[in-house]
C-alpha cells in the first residue's frame, strides 16, 4: 500500500515531503540549540511537528480538503522560525556586536541555520500548493 | 484538481505564511522596541520648537573644538588620536631591558608569534571594534615600517597562517569560549620552519606573546596547554610558546618580548629567552605608533605597572575562592529546586583575603617576614615547591614598576602633616642621558598595633596615597613637585571597635620609591632594617619621613554630607549567618590564616529567604498609593530645557516637573536601553554610550543643518535622517586598554581621556556613558581586566578623578561601572561574594569613591553580583546607605543588563520591588519599562504608596541626568516633546491589515472553489 501511494504521488507532493524532511532536521537541530544553551519554545517544537503531521497525512489523504490542509505546514514552518528567532535574539545581538550582554554568541550559528533551514521548508511546502500532488 | 484552487491555495499559503512572520515578527519587535529604534536611528519623540527668544543661544553645552561641524570634527578626531598614542607612549612599561637591548639600534628585524598578525587590539566588551579591515588604526607592521624598521615579510606572511589570536577557543562541553588561554600558537615545526626564513633580518626577534580578555569569562586557572592535556595557568608560558622562544632565542643575538595583555603574565620564565619585555597591554586603534617609538628610541618609556607581576599567577590569596576556581555553595541543588534555577543562587566566593588585594598581600608579607612576625615565612601561601614563603620567590614585578632608557634621582625635600593633607615635595633629576618623564609615587604606612590587633583592623604594609609625574627632564634637568595626600586614605576601616574609620595612633611612614617594594625597603631602611633582616635591597631611609599621629575615631567618624558611617555590611560576612564559617586572611597569622582551600558551606533556610530574592517589605509609614498616584497628570507649565539650571536639591520643583506626566508613563523613567524611552511630555528619546575604552556611539554630521543635530521643519520634525546620502559620520575611538592608560600615572592623560571621550559622546548626543571601569583586578585572572584600572583601589579612586571630572564638564555624564564588586567574569550574574566590611570599605568601595563622591559623575552602573546573598542593585546598604547618605551622591543609579521582565518575582535579576525600594532607579536594557510596570501594578494591588515615591525619586534622578546633558542643547524654554509612532510599527500594522485581508481573501477563495468543485 505504501508503495502504491508513492506511486501516485507527483513531483509536488515530494516537494513537501522535502520541506518536512527539512523540517525534521531543523527540529533536530533545535533540540542540539536547545541542549547547548539555547532558549527553549514549546511552540517551534508543535509547530515544526503539526507541520510534518499535516505533510504525512497528506500522504494517504489529498482529496478534496488536501489543498487546504497543504496551505497549514508553510504556516507552522514559517512561525516556528520566527519562534526560533524570538528566543535568539539575544544571540544575534551579541554575534553581530561581537559583546556579550544579551544571549550566548556562540548559538547565534544555530539560530540562522534554523531560520534558513524552516525558511527552505517553507518555500518548499508552498510550492507544493501550487501543483498536483497525486497521479489523476 | 481545479487549476484555479492549486493558485487559491498557494496564495494563501503564502500570504498567511507571511501573516505568521509578521504576527509573531511584531510581538518581537515590540518587545525590542528600544533595539530596533537605535539601529534604525528612528526617533520616538518629536521636540516641538514654538519660539526662540531674541538672542537665546540654545548651545549650552559647547564643544571646546568650536562649533559642531565638519571642520571642528576633524580637529576632535585628530586629538582623540593623539591622546590615543599618548597613552601608549606614556603608559607601555619596560619590565626588563638587559644591556640596553631597546631601544633597538639596528632596524631589519623579524616578527614571531601569531598575534604579531593578528594582535589583540582590544578585549571583547562594549565599545567600537577595532580589526584587520579597520582602515583608520596604527597596525603592528605599519606602525613599525613608519619608525623606519625593515620587516622580515617572509616570516609575517607565514604567520598569517597560524589561528588568529582573538579567537576564542571551546573547552568543549558546553560551548563557553575559553578566552586569553596560552595555547594556539604555532608549534615547534612551523618556527624551525621561519628559521630559515631568517635572512639577513637579524638585529633582532620581536616576539608578540597575546592573551585575550573578555566579559562575561575569566581566563582560565586551569588552562588546557598545547598538548591537550596537561593544565597550567592562562598566564603560564604554554608549550608551543616555549619553544618558539627556544628557537629564537638560539638563532638570535637580541630577542624583544612584547606582552600584548591586559592581564599579567608570568614573566620569569620569559626572561630566560628574552634580553627585553614590554608591557603593551592592549593598544586600541593608535596604541601600535607608541609601541614603535619607544622600540625605537623615539619615544622614552615611563609607563608603570599598576599590577602586581607574581612569579606564580595563582599565587594571590583571591584565587582558591574565585574565578574559575568559584565554589558552589554544598547544597546548590537543593537551592535550585527550593527557589528556582533562574534565581542564579548556586555560586559563593568567600573573599577570605580580606584588604589583601595585589601588592597589599605580596609587601605586606615581605614586611612581615623582614620583621620576623605574623609567621610569614611559613609555607602556607608559598610557591609551589617553595618551604618557606620568601618575597624573591614570589614577585616578578612590582606594582608601580617600569623602566627607562635614562635614569633619575628623586629626593625627598619636605613632608609637611597638616590637619586634612600631607604635602609632599620631591625633587627629580635626570641623571642619565637621554630625556625622559619620570614619576613621583608617593606612598604611607600606617601603624599596625595592638589596638589593630585586637579589633582585627588590617593593615596593608604599604599603600599609595598620591602621584604625579614630572615633564620631559632633558638629561641633567631637574623638577621640583609637590603633591597633597588627603589624610582620609591614611584611615582605616574599624568594624569591630570602633565601628567607623580611623587614624591609628603611632608612627606613620610616608615615603617615596621607584615602585611598592622600593618604597617599603625605604621605610623599613628608617626602621634601621638592613639585607641582614633579610631585605631584598638596602632601602634609602632618607626617602622616607616618619611622624606621629595620636589615635582618633572622630575625624572621619561623619561623612561629608553629614552622615554617620558606620558597619553597613554585617550581613555580607558569612560568620553572620554561619559562625566560624570562613577565616579572613590575616597579617597576625599568615601561617593559619592563608586560605589553602575552598571555602564553601551549606547555605542555610534563612539564607535562603534571601537568596530568592523576595525581601521587599512595605513600611509602616507607607502612603496610600491613591494619596501618591492621583498627584500626576498635574501641568506645571514645566519644560525640560527649564530645568537645566535647577539643582537637584530643590525638590520641590522638581516633583512639580515630574508629576506633569500620567502614573502610567513612570515607568519610562525606569527604563534605559541604548535609545532610551521619551518619558511623556518631561524628555526625548535618547542614547546613551557604553565603553571604558571606546564609547560606541557614531557622530552624525548632516549635510543640510552642517551639524550634529538634523535640520527640522516649521513643525520640530526631523528633516534629515542618518542614511542620507552626504551624511559624515564618526565611530568613538577605541584607546588603549585602561591599565596602560592608568599606567602612564598621568593625570593630564586621564583628564585627556575623560574630556575626549565625552566630547565625543557630546558630539554624538549621548547622555552618559558607562565607562571608568573601577572594579578592581582581584586576581590576575580577570576576563574584564582590560576595563578596569588596578589591583589598587586606593589607584583607582585617584586615578578616576581627572577623568570624571574631565568628562562632565563636555555636557555627557560619566557613568562608572560597576559598581561595585564586579571583580570576576566567571559566574558574575548572581555569584554570592562574602566579606568583611573593612575589605569592602577600603576596597571595591574605595575603588569608586574617587569617582563618585569626589568627582560627582552623573550616573552610574551597578554590578551584577550579590553582595553576601543580596544583588548588588537591590543592596539598600550599597545604594543609599552610602551611596546616597554617606557620600552625598546624587547621580542616576543604573542596574547592568537587566534586559525586559517576563514574569515578575522570577529570576534574580527580576525582584523590581526590592530594587527600587534599595534605591536603584533604572533599569538597564528594558527599553519598555517591563520592571517599573511590574512594581507599579504591584504597588496598586498592595496600596504601597512608597514605591510610587521611591519612583518619583528615580524619575527625579534621571531627569535631572538628562536636563544637565547635551539632550538639551538647541531647546528653548517653550519647546515640547510629543511622542511618535516609529514608522517600523506603523509598516508592521499595516503588513498585518494588508496580510490579514488578502490571506482571508484568498481562502476564502479557496473554500468556494471547493465547495463548487
Amino acid at each position: 500500500m505504501f508503495l502504491n501511494q508513492c506511486k501516485k504521488k507527483t513531483v509536488g507532493y515530494w516537494f513537501a515531503c522535502a520541506g518536512a524532511l527539512l523540517a525534521l532536521v531543523s527540529l533536530i537541530v533545535y533540540f542540539v540549540y536547545t541542549g547547548k544553551g539555547g532558549s527553549l519554545n514549546g511552540g517551534v517544537i508543535a509547530c515544526i511537528i503539526l507541520g510534518i503531521a499535516i505533510a504525512a497525512v497528506l500522504f494517504f489523504y489529498d482529496g478534496k480538503a488536501g489543498d487546504i490542509l497543504a496551505v497549514f505546514p508553510p504556516i507552522l514552518y514559517m512561525v516556528a522560525m520566527m519562534l526560533s528567532i524570538e528566543g535568539g535574539v539575544g544571540n544575534i545581538a551579541d554575534d553581530v556586536n561581537d559583546i556579550v550582554m544579551f544571549g550566548i554568541k556562540e548559538l547565534a550559528v544555530f539560530n540562522y541555520a534554523l531560520a534558513g533551514m524552516l525558511v527552505g521548508s517553507s518555500i518548499l511546502s508552498i510550492v507544493s500548493c501550487f501543483v498536483t500532488r497525486e497521479k489523476e | 484538481m481545479s487549476k484555479r484552487a492549486k493558485l487559491w491555495s498557494g496564495l494563501t499559503a503564502i500570504t498567511a505564511s507571511l501573516l505568521g512572520v509578521v504576527v509573531v515578527g511584531t510581538g518581537i519587535a515590540n518587545s525590542y522596541a528600544d533595539v530596533i529604534n537605535d539601529a534604525l536611528n528612528v526617533q520616538t519623540s518629536q521636540t516641538i520648537h514654538k519660539e526662540n527668544a531674541e538672542n537665546e543661544d540654545t548651545v549650552y553645552f559647547k564643544s571646546s573644538f568650536g562649533e559642531f561641524n565638519a571642520a571642528n570634527l576633524e580637529k576632535l578626531k585628530q586629538a582623540t588620536k593623539e591622546q590615543a598614542m599618548n597613552e601608549m607612549r606614556e603608559g607601555a612599561a619596560l619590565l626588563y631591558n638587559e644591556k640596553q637591548a631597546l631601544p633597538l639600534k639596528g632596524k631589519k628585524v623579524s616578527l614571531f608569534g601569531r598575534a604579531t598578525y593578528t594582535p589583540v587590539y582590544q578585549g571583547s566588551s562594549a565599545g567600537n571594534k577595532i580589526n584587520a579591515k579597520t582602515a583608520e588604526k596604527s597596525d603592528y607592521k605599519g606602525a613599525l615600517e613608519k619608525e623606519g624598521f625593515q620587516v622580515n615579510e617572509t616570516i609575517y606572511n607565514a604567520l598569517a597562517t597560524l589561528p588568529d589570536a582573538n579567537t576564542k577557543g571551546d573547552n568543549g562541553s558546553n560551548g563557553n569560549r575559553v578566552v586569553g588561554s596560552g595555547a594556539g600558537e604555532g608549534d615547534k615545526a612551523f618556527y624551525e620552519a621561519r628559521m630559515n626564513e631568517v635572512g639577513d633580518y637579524t638585529d633582532a626577534a620581536i616576539v608578540m606573546l597575546s592573551r585575550t580578555g573578555a566579559e562575561g569569562t575569566d581566563l582560565k586557572m586551569d588552562d588546557i596547554d598545547d598538548d591537550g592535556v596537561s593544565t597550567l595557568s592562562a598566564l603560564a608560558l604554554h608549550q608551543n610558546e616555549r619553544e618558539m622562544l627556544k628557537l629564537v632565542r638560539e638563532k638570535f643575538g637580541k630577542v624583544i618580548v612584547l606582552l600584548n595583555s591586559a592581564n599579567q603574565m608570568e614573566v620569569e620564565e620569559i626572561k630566560e629567552y628574552a634580553d627585553a619585555i614590554l608591557y603593551i597591554g592592549f593598544p586600541g586603534q593608535y596604541g601600535f605608533t607608541g609601541v614603535a617609538e619607544i622600540l625605537s628610541g623615539k619615544v622614552n618609556p615611563s609607563g608603570h605597572i599598576v599590577d602586581t607581576y607574581a612569579v606564580d599567577s595563582l599565587s594571590a590569596p583571591a584565587c582558591v575562592n574565585s574565578g574559575t576556581r568559584t565554589p558552589t555553595f554544598t547544597n546548590a541543588d537543593e537551592i535550585n529546586e527550593k527557589i528556582g534555577s533562574a534565581e542564579n543562587a548556586s555560586w559563593i566566593s568567600f573573599q577570605a583575603e580580606s584588604i589583601y588585594l595585589g601588592y597589599r598581600y605580596y609587601e605586606t608579607r615581605y614586611e612581615d617576614s623582614v620583621l620576623k612576625q605574623g609567621n610569614a615565612t611559613a609555607s602556607a601561601g608559598a610557591r609551589a615547591g617553595q618551604s618557606a614563603w620568601s618575597y624573591a620567590n614570589e614577585v616578578s614585578y612590582p606594582f608601580g614598576y617600569g623602566l627607562s632608557y635614562t635614569s633619575f634621582e628623586q629626593k625627598l625635600d619636605k613632608v609637611e602633616v597638616r590637619d586634612d593633607t600631607v604635602e609632599v615635595t620631591v625633587t627629580v633629576k635626570n641623571t642619565g642621558s637621554v630625556p625622559g618623564k619620570s614619576v613621583v609615587q608617593v606612598y604611607a604606612q600606617t601603624p599596625y598595633g595592638d589596638y589593630e590587633k585586637k579589633n582585627k583592623v588590617e593593615k596593608s604594609a604599604i599603600e599609595i596615597v598620591d602621584f604625579t609625574k614630572t615633564k620631559e627632564l632633558a638629561a641633567g634637568a631637574s623638577e621640583t613637585v609637590t603633591v597633597s595626600v588627603d589624610k582620609y586614605l591614611l584611615a582605616s576601616y574599624d568594624s569591630i571597635g570602633e565601628k567607623g574609620y580611623i587614624l591609628s595612633g603611632g608612627d606613620y611612614y610616608i615615603s617615596i620609591g621607584d615602585d611598592v617594594h622600593d618604597a617599603l625597603n625605604n621605610m623599613l631602611a628608617a626602621k634601621g632594617k638592613k639585607t641582614s633582616d633579610g631585605m631584598t635591597a638596602s632601602g634609602n631611609a632618607d626617602k622616607a619621613y616618619k611622624f606621629t599621629q595620636s589615635f582618633d575615631a572622630n575625624k572621619y567618624r561623619m561623612s561629608t554630607s553629614g552622615v554617620r558611617v558606620t558597619n553597613q555590611f554585617t550581613d555580607c560576612d558569612l560568620n553572620t549567618w554561619i559562625e566560624g564559617a570562613g577565616t579572613y586572611l590575616s597579617r597576625s597569622d599568615w601561617k593559619n590564616t592563608y586560605p589553602v582551600s575552598q571555602t564553601t558551606v551549606r547555605a542555610t533556610d534563612e539564607m535562603l529567604d534571601y537568596l530568592d530574592g523576595d525581601t521587599y517589605v512595605k513600611p509602616a509609614d507607607a502612603p496610600s498609593y491613591d494619596s501618591v498616584a492621583s498627584q500626576f497628570g498635574k501641568d506645571s507649565g514645566l519644560t525640560l530645557a527649564m530645568m537645566k539650571d535647577v539643582p537637584i536639591t530643590d525638590k520641590a520643583m522638581w516633583r512639580k516637573f515630574i508629576l506633569q506626566i500620567s502614573i502610567d508613563e513612570l515607568p519610562f523613567a525606569t527604563a534605559e536601553g541604548f535609545t532610551c524611552p521619551a518619558v511623556g511630555i518631561l524628555s526625548p528619546a535618547f542614547k546613551v554610550a557604553d565603553g571604558c575604552d571606546s564609547n560606541m556611539g557614531t557622530v552624525y554630521i548632516y549635510p543640510k543643518s552642517g551639524t550634529t543635530k538634523p535640520a527640522k521643519d516649521a513643525d520640530g520634525k526631523d528633516l534629515e535622517t542618518t542614511k542620507d546620502e552626504g551624511v559624515i559620520q564618526y565611530k568613538g575611538l577605541r584607546y588603549c586598554s585602561k591599565p596602560i592608560l592608568t599606567g602612564t600615572f598621568n593625570r593630564e592623560l586621564y583628564a585627556g581621556r575623560g574630556k575626549l571621550m565625552g566630547e565625543e559622546s557630546t558630539w554624538a548626543n549621548l547622555m552618559e556613558n558607562y565607562n571608568t571601569g573601577a572594579d578592581l583586578h582581584r586576581t590576575p585572572f580577570g576576563g574584564r581586566s582590560f576595563e578596569y584600572m588596578s589591583e589598587c583601589p586606593t589607584m583607582s579612586y585617584l586615578a578616576s578623578i581627572p577623568e570624571v571630572e574631565a568628562m562632565e564638564k563636555t555636557g555627557t555624564h560619566a557613568a562608572p561601572k560597576h559598581f561595585c564588586g564586579n571583580d570576576q567574569e566567571t559566574h558574575r550574574e548572581g555569584v554570592c561574594t562574602f566579606f568583611n566590611e573593612q575589605a569592602m570599605r577600603q576596597g571595591a568601595l574605595r575603588a569608586f569613591e574617587g569617582a563618585l563622591k569626589v568627582a560627582k559623575a552623573g550616573g552610574l552602573m551597578q554590578s551584577f553580583e550579590r553582595l553576601g546573598c543580596t544583588w548588588a542593585s537591590a543592596s539598600y546598604a550599597m545604594n543609599t546607605a552610602v551611596l546616597r547618605k554617606e557620600w552625598g551622591w546624587t547621580g542616576n543609579i543604573v542596574t547592568d543588563a537587566a534586559s525586559s521582565m517576563k514574569e515578575m518575582n522570577v529570576g534574580y535579576k527580576h525582584h523590581p520591588c526590592e530594587v527600587i525600594a534599595a534605591g536603584t532607579e533604572q533599569f538597564c536594557l528594558d527599553g519598555k519599562g517591563t520592571h517599573g510596570k511590574g512594581v507599579l501594578e504591584y504597588a496598586k494591588n498592595t496600596d504601597d504608596g512608597y514605591l510610587v515615591e521611591c519612583m518619583i525619586n528615580a524619575a527625579i534622578s534621571w531627569e535631572y541626568a538628562i536636563a544637565t546633558s547635551v539632550l538639551v542643547n538647541g531647546m528653548s524654554a517653550s519647546d515640547i516633546i510629543v511622542p511618535v509612532t516609529p514608522w517600523w510599527s506603523i509598516a508592521l500594522t499595516a503588513a498585518t491589515v494588508t496580510l490579514s485581508v488578502l490571506t482571508a481573501a484568498a481562502f476564502v477563495l479557496l473554500i468556494v472553489d471547493k465547495v463548487k468543485g
